[in-house]
């Protein structure tokens, strides 16, 4: 009879030990990434630039730690960031469809980055002009989002996804006539740009996508026990203590931040944000103080491994990230449905 | 404990949605130390009183009070510590065991941790359910589901300084004749201890067994209230459900059950 608490404690240390070891994937993977392409680095050459050694030729020193390494590093934060905004998301929509999308952000990003692409403004600010407006148009979608649902509280969470629907739609539209009317050149840089790419990595983008993954990763952690008691119903989880209107605004802000900043410097990668918190539960199971971490670190290694593919699989030419998310992605996520899930008892 | 004082009261409480009336005028106590039953026809506004009582919806005129203050005036968590509702509608969290699902019922209390793990393994032992305390929530039968979601709910006031009061709303309806005994009596001890607990209810028998106090709702209001004895008669119950209640002598044991019957009311 008391076999019960001893297998409960045997299964937590289970889901701990898979944890840690994906966190020690994470770091194999990316330097694995950052090793590979069009000039491969041996473990050797790797390990010398790691611990700063001058034995490295100048030109492997700067492909590492100018071009590698940032790339490598933006490719994960924005599969981090999706996929921590998608755990995020279901988790409050309590939907197993819900992804970073629903809330209008992806749209409204898309719509300021063509906008930019429209007027022929995406040299503009240095190339800052580009991530600055996706990043304000996925806000004010998710701004008009939250204004007609009375600041998420009034209309509760299925009005929201419905809304969300809409949204999208009429986004969508918005979108549909400015490649209708848009030249040539422009309109192969807005489909480029809906795909996805990594290319514009540089080191002040990993900073800034970096500080958001902080800022949205700590407002979806200090609300990892509350998602757990919403998976009860909303009025459930009211009677269990929860605040639900403010934990909703928390998610929609942290979900927002984090699926715009990625959008912003990636363009729109889609699935990550969708598969890579079911893989986190079926791995970890459903208490978000696993799913997050898991997320983001199983998000992560997703979009370095994609990248890595669109650099290196039609080199000298890159394939756009988004056609391999779920090329990599599917079969895996496959997989692990297929398992039978071993937590259970 | 306080016994028989009095932890939440609603006071001449009424409801309106969209002009239409659920509650009007209600009044009632619920007193540490004794088990309350709320039962009437349906539509007669039971589950509306308890999202009221449990101050999940504001009542339109009255108001509830929770130890003497307007349950309104609390935060979520300071709410939760002392009152814990279990709902009909309790959707399962798939992918989350029995044992963490009712550990959740610890969520006000703090950190989670060690604590919150000792007090569900409690529950679990006394609902009879450390067998399936592995099993996915997903997994459970409608009546695992409901003894499960009884646990958490006892979970969340367990040991209790403030007494403690539970609202709990057709906690038997899926279990077996066995399992509704168990719960229900476990519901009555756990009064007996200086909680305070009220159960809707619509087995009419059940109710005639467990409970101290009766409150008959008809049409949102009060249509009787008191001691069970007194409100569990066959007359009255006829009248109010439309159907004919009857009262069984069990000789063996010299207690009564109430059973219906088709058929119209015999006056």
């Amino acid at each position: 009879m008391n076999r019960a608490p001893d297998n409960d404690v045997r299964r937590r240390g289970r889901l701990r030990r898979r944890l840690i070891l994906l966190g020690v994937f994470f770091p194999v993977v990316l330097l694995t990434a950052a090793a590979l392409g069009a000039v491969n680095i041996g473990v050797a050459d790797l390990w010398r630039l790691l611990v700063g050694s001058t034995d490295v030729s100048e030109i492997l020193r700067a492909i590492f730690w100018d071009i590698r390494l940032p790339r490598v590093l933006l490719a994960a934060l924005v599969g981090s960031a999706l996929a921590l905004a998608g755990a995020g998301v279901q988790g409050l929509f309590r939907n197993p469809l819900a992804d970073p999308a629903l809330i209008g952000v992806s749209a409204g990003a898309a719509l300021g980055a063509v906008l930019c692409f429209f007027l022929g403004w995406q040299g503009a600010l240095g190339g800052w002009l580009l991530p600055l407006a996706a990043f304000a148009g996925g806000w004010l979608a998710v701004l008009a989002l939250g204004v007609f649902n009375s600041g998420f509280a009034g209309g509760g969470t299925a009005k929201l996804i419905l809304a969300g629907v809409a949204l999208n739609a009429m986004i969508g539209s918005v979108l549909g006539f400015f490649l209708f009317s848009a030249t040539d050149d422009a309109l192969r840089s807005m489909t480029f740009w809906t795909l996805g790419s990594c290319a514009s990595a540089q080191w002040p983008q990993v900073l800034v996508l970096f500080v958001f993954l902080v800022v949205g990763g700590f407002l979806l952690w200090r609300n990892a026990r509350f998602l757990d008691a919403l998976q009860l119903g909303e009025d459930q989880a009211a009677h269990l203590g929860v605040s639900v209107p403010r934990v909703r605004r928390e998610i929609i802000i942290a979900a927002a931040l984090l699926a715009g900043a990625a959008t912003a410097f990636a363009g729109t990668i889609g699935f990550i944000g969708l598969v890579a918190p079911h893989m986190a539960r079926l791995l970890l199971g459903s208490l978000h103080r696993f799913v997050l971490p898991a997320s983001f670190l199983l998000g992560g290694m997703l979009l370095a491994l994609a990248d890595l593919g669109s650099r290196t699989l039609v080199a000298p030419a890159e394939l756009a990230v988004g056609i391999l998310t779920a090329a990599i992605g599917g079969p895996f996520f496959l997989w692990l449905l297929r398992r039978p899930s071993s937590w259970s008892a | 404990m306080k016994k028989n004082s009095p932890l939440l009261v609603a006071e001449n409480v009424s409801l309106v949605r969209d002009t239409r009336s659920i509650l009007d005028g209600v009044s009632l106590d619920v007193r540490g130390g004794k088990l309350l039953a709320v039962i009437g026809p349906n539509g007669a506004g039971k589950s509306s009183l308890l999202s009221v009582m449990s101050g999940l919806w504001k009542a339109d005129t009255g108001r509830i009070m929770l130890e003497g203050r307007d349950i309104r005036e609390y935060t979520a968590a300071e709410r939760a510590r002392r009152c814990a509702v279990m709902r009909q509608d309790n959707s399962r969290p798939s992918g989350m065991t029995v044992l963490e699902a009712v550990e959740i019922g610890r969520l006000a209390h703090g950190s989670g941790g060690d604590e919150s793990g000792i007090v569900a393994r409690e529950m679990l032992r006394r609902m009879d359910l450390e067998d399936i305390a592995l099993r996915d929530c997903a997994r459970l039968s409608g009546g695992e589901w409901q003894r499960v979601a009884f646990a958490r709910t006892l979970a969340q006031v367990w040991k209790s300084e403030n007494g403690g009061v539970l609202l709990l709303d057709e906690p038997v309806s899926s279990l077996d004749p066995a399992h509704q005994h168990h719960l229900l009596g476990s519901a009555r001890e756990f009064a007996r201890e200086g909680h305070a607990v009220l159960i809707i209810l619509h087995d009419l028998n059940l109710t005639a067994h467990y409970a101290d106090e009766v409150v008959l709702l008809a049409g949102g209001c009060v249509r009787a209230s008191g001691a069970a004895g007194d409100i569990m008669r066959q007359e009255l119950l006829s009248e109010v459900y439309g159907c004919r209640v009857v009262a069984v002598e069990d000789a063996a044991r010299g207690t009564r059950a109430l059973v219906s019957l088709p058929g119209p009311v015999r006056r």
